[in-house]
């Protein structure tokens, strides 16, 4: 899958300001969706949590040193076997999350680094994740099907 | 996001928090929770009302843990819902920090790791 979910339909589409707050508007947006669609309760929680990671990562980092007025879009597909994509168009810096390789667990405590859970999240939780960069834009695709919690 | 702590006695102190743990819910509890951590020697955290687990709610239990250990102290987490269990198991945090069913296994488990036997 790659830019437009072609195969879908678009459900709702939600602005999101360039802040920490606005993550949580969307997860709440999306759980609007959830509700409304009737989502089963995994596949609900996996999208939640890859939206508020991958946002996070948007609206910390994305406009860093930028000059240009942050544009962030949401969008939640429907597709097709009961699956839903959300898709996250930014005009922040190009970032590539599909291309951060897995963390290395770490041996103990007192090794583990803290933080850099995001992406390991997505992996886990999502049927598949893809990214491009094109018009200046990051799109982010996170695609979970029914079953995918196990 | 809620939380509530407890001393149970001898160092060890339960923290019960229930909602979201996301960026939000994190934020509201990160105080109390470091406070409550600092005070224990096994910290016992009850995830039984939490709902939903992000990256930044791992930071909090790591980053708390990881103090806990550096004054060899313990953190025990208990009472997770599925989806929970399946983000601290896919981030690979049971291997660092315990995971026990009941509240009852996490006491039981506190009781050996205190000095001179367990809470009441």
């Amino acid at each position: 899958m790659t830019a437009a979910p072609a195969a879908g339909t678009l459900l709702s589409e939600l602005r999101v300001g360039a802040s920490i707050d606005a993550v949580a508007d969307a997860t709440a947006w999306l759980g609007d969706v959830a509700e409304a669609e009737g989502w089963p309760d995994a596949m609900r929680f996996g999208l939640e949590l890859s939206l508020e990671e991958a946002l996070t990562n948007v609206v910390s980092y994305g406009f860093a040193g930028v000059d240009h007025a942050p544009d962030i879009r949401v969008e939640c597909w429907r597709m097709p076997e009961g699956r839903a994509a959300v898709r996250i168009r930014d005009n922040g810096v190009a970032f590539d999350p599909t291309a951060i390789p897995e963390p290395e667990v770490a041996a103990s405590l007192e090794e583990a680094k803290i933080g850099g859970h995001g992406v390991q999240l997505m992996r886990h939780f999502l049927e598949s994740f893809s990214y491009e960069r094109a018009s200046g834009e990051n799109r982010l695709t996170l695609v979970a099907k029914p079953a995918a919690a196990s | 996001m809620k939380i509530e702590t407890t001393e149970l006695g001898n160092h060890v102190v339960l923290a019960a928090l229930a909602g979201r743990l996301d960026i939000a819910g994190a934020g509201a509890v990160e105080i109390p929770f470091s406070t409550a951590a600092r005070e224990a020697h096994v910290m016992v955290v009850d995830l039984g009302g939490v709902t939903f687990l992000a990256s930044i709610g791992i930071r909090l239990l790591l980053a708390n843990a990881k103090a806990l250990t550096r004054r060899d102290g313990h953190m025990i987490l208990f009472g997770c819902d599925p989806q929970v269990e399946k983000v601290l198991r896919s981030t690979g945090v049971d291997q660092l920090i315990a995971i026990v069913a009941t509240r009852e296994e996490a006491v039981a488990r506190a009781g050996h790791l205190v000095p001179g036997g367990g809470p009441v």
